[in-house]
């Protein structure tokens, strides 16, 4: 019908319209193209979610290498992770780093420091520290330093939350997304888990069900920010999961929260006497155990490895 | 400027096959090419739009007509009177319509609509591209989009068992 189209040219914004490489003429002067261009799939495959995308490799030796291309990297959607190990953040994925000036702030006043990055929003990363009010820790925070990889500044911010707002621990997981960093905090909640999950912040808990007995292991989802409602997602009783005898272990703290599949409905989490580190996933309801985790401490974080190059670290 | 009431400025948009069509300025501008042409003073009476053909090109037009902002295209009394998210609502039913086309169709206006620089056009093309074969097989994606499985047996095999979470 028509003839195979050049894929190789980049898409340029030319001033005239003079130039058109996706498709030759036909006598009829139709297009009838066969294949979009190499540009024009990425325009399409950065609709894709993260999952979809990593389904789409799959397609061809030809779509993993557009995937994976740094240039394209950067429209396309990737969940991940950056570290932050004392005053330097680094992309273990590219092997890049960068030292961050000093925030000003005593290192015994840092309760806890924190790395808020969303490459689906910008390539910029910020970086949180909470401040205590005394020299030991102590839930009671008093403010935040911000510094931003894009002004390359610290900001104080003091406290202006609700003083009975108290962080529940400086070790739990923290999720940064639209823009907030969540925490769990102790305003009257049990000690429950947060995550980013599919691009929404989820909630996971262990209940008690209305017989007394029976300890339910919940997850919420919060669907919409301005009406703050979480919505039930999943609940099954623990015993489908750790088994009858070992219901009661959440009272005997042999569990460890590691984290929620960044893109699938799967949890995973330490329990019972040997640690065992285990996936729990919530659409089959199986259980499988993965390995005995030896040296793991929280938090645990999810990672994805991010292949861009990041201006924000190179300073 | 020419008044409104008066006429609205026109512009010639014309197709590789030799139509031509008469478009307001303001229409034409939802081309951010064709925008950029007309602020530069490139655009003269008559723009040739190579390789896009008649067929397509009047889509696009249907495309921007009904997107253009409604105090030209209508009349000022329209968006006095509808409010504006009936007016989106209208809007999304109709590019609804607009989008059910054949596949060759489909990719045609995903074309123009980037050299065009068409956004809303190009959100609608890709979006609803997305929306037909991302639940599909592989098998069904690749001959959606024309393209050959270039992997060898045992290289699928592997690239298939690190993304196997994308599958379940």
């Amino acid at each position: 019908m028509s003839d195979p189209v050049d894929t190789s040219s980049p898409r340029k914004k030319g001033r005239t319209l003079s130039r058109f490489p996706y498709a030759s003429p036909h006598s009829d002067g139709g297009m009838a193209v066969e294949r979009l261009t190499d540009d024009l799939l990425v325009e399409i495959l950065a609709r894709l979610p993260v999952k979809s995308l990593c389904r789409f490799k799959c397609v061809s030796n030809h779509w993993l290498a557009l995937i994976h291309h740094p240039e394209h990297r950067k429209k396309l959607p990737q969940p991940l992770a950056g570290f932050f190990y004392g005053s330097t953040t680094t992309n273990p994925a590219t092997r890049k780093w960068t030292v961050l000036p000093d925030s000003g702030k005593a290192a015994s006043e840092v309760a806890t420091t924190r790395l808020g990055f969303d490459p689906a929003v910008s390539s910029h990363f910020y970086v949180f520290e909470l401040i205590n009010a005394h020299e030991l820790w102590d839930p009671d925070i008093v403010g935040v330093a911000v510094y931003s990889s894009e002004t390359r500044k610290w900001v104080y911010k003091e406290k202006k939350w609700n003083a009975e707002i108290r962080i529940i621990n400086r070790q739990s997981a923290s999720v940064f997304l639209n823009g907030y960093l969540h925490f769990v905090a102790d305003c009257g909640l049990l000690d429950g888990f947060i995550q980013r999950s599919q691009g929404r912040l989820h909630y996971a808990n262990f209940q008690r069900a209305e017989d007394g007995v029976t300890i339910r292991l919940v997850v919420y989802v919060l669907e919409n920010y301005q009406s703050r409602e979480w919505i039930l997602k999943h609940s099954v009783d623990t015993s489908h999961i750790f088994g009858e005898t070992d219901s009661q272990f959440g009272l005997d703290g042999d569990f460890e929260w590691i984290g929620i599949h960044p893109e699938c409905n799967m949890i995973f989490f330490n329990f019972g006497w040997f640690i065992t580190f285990t996936c729990y996933n919530m659409d089959s309801g199986q259980v499988k155990l993965i390995s005995g985790l030896v040296d793991g401490k929280p938090p645990y974080m999810p990672y994805v490895p991010l292949y861009a190059e990041l201006q924000s670290l190179h300073i | 400027m020419a008044t409104r009431e008066a006429g609205k400025k026109m512009i010639m948009l014309k197709s590789p096959d030799g139509m031509e069509f008469e478009v307001e300025e303001a229409v034409a501008m939802e081309s951010q090419t064709i925008r950029k042409m007309i602020e530069d003073d490139c655009a003269d009476t008559a723009i040739l739009i190579p390789n896009i053909n008649s067929k397509i090109l009047s889509r696009v037009i249907e495309y921007c007509n009904k997107h253009v902002p409604t105090t030209g295209a209508t009349g000022a009394a329209a968006s006095d009177t509808v409010a504006p998210a009936a007016l989106a609502e209208d809007l999304k039913i109709w590019d609804a319509e607009f989008i059910k086309v054949n596949r060759a169709t489909r990719f045609d206006l995903i074309q123009a609509a980037s050299y065009l620089n068409i956004k809303g056009l190009l959100d609608l093309t890709s979006q609803t591209t997305i929306d037909t074969i991302s639940d599909n097989s592989l098998e069904e994606i690749r001959s959606f989009l024309s393209t050959k499985n270039d992997y060898l047996p045992e290289e699928e095999q592997t690239i298939r068992r690190e993304n196997q979470w994308a599958f379940q």
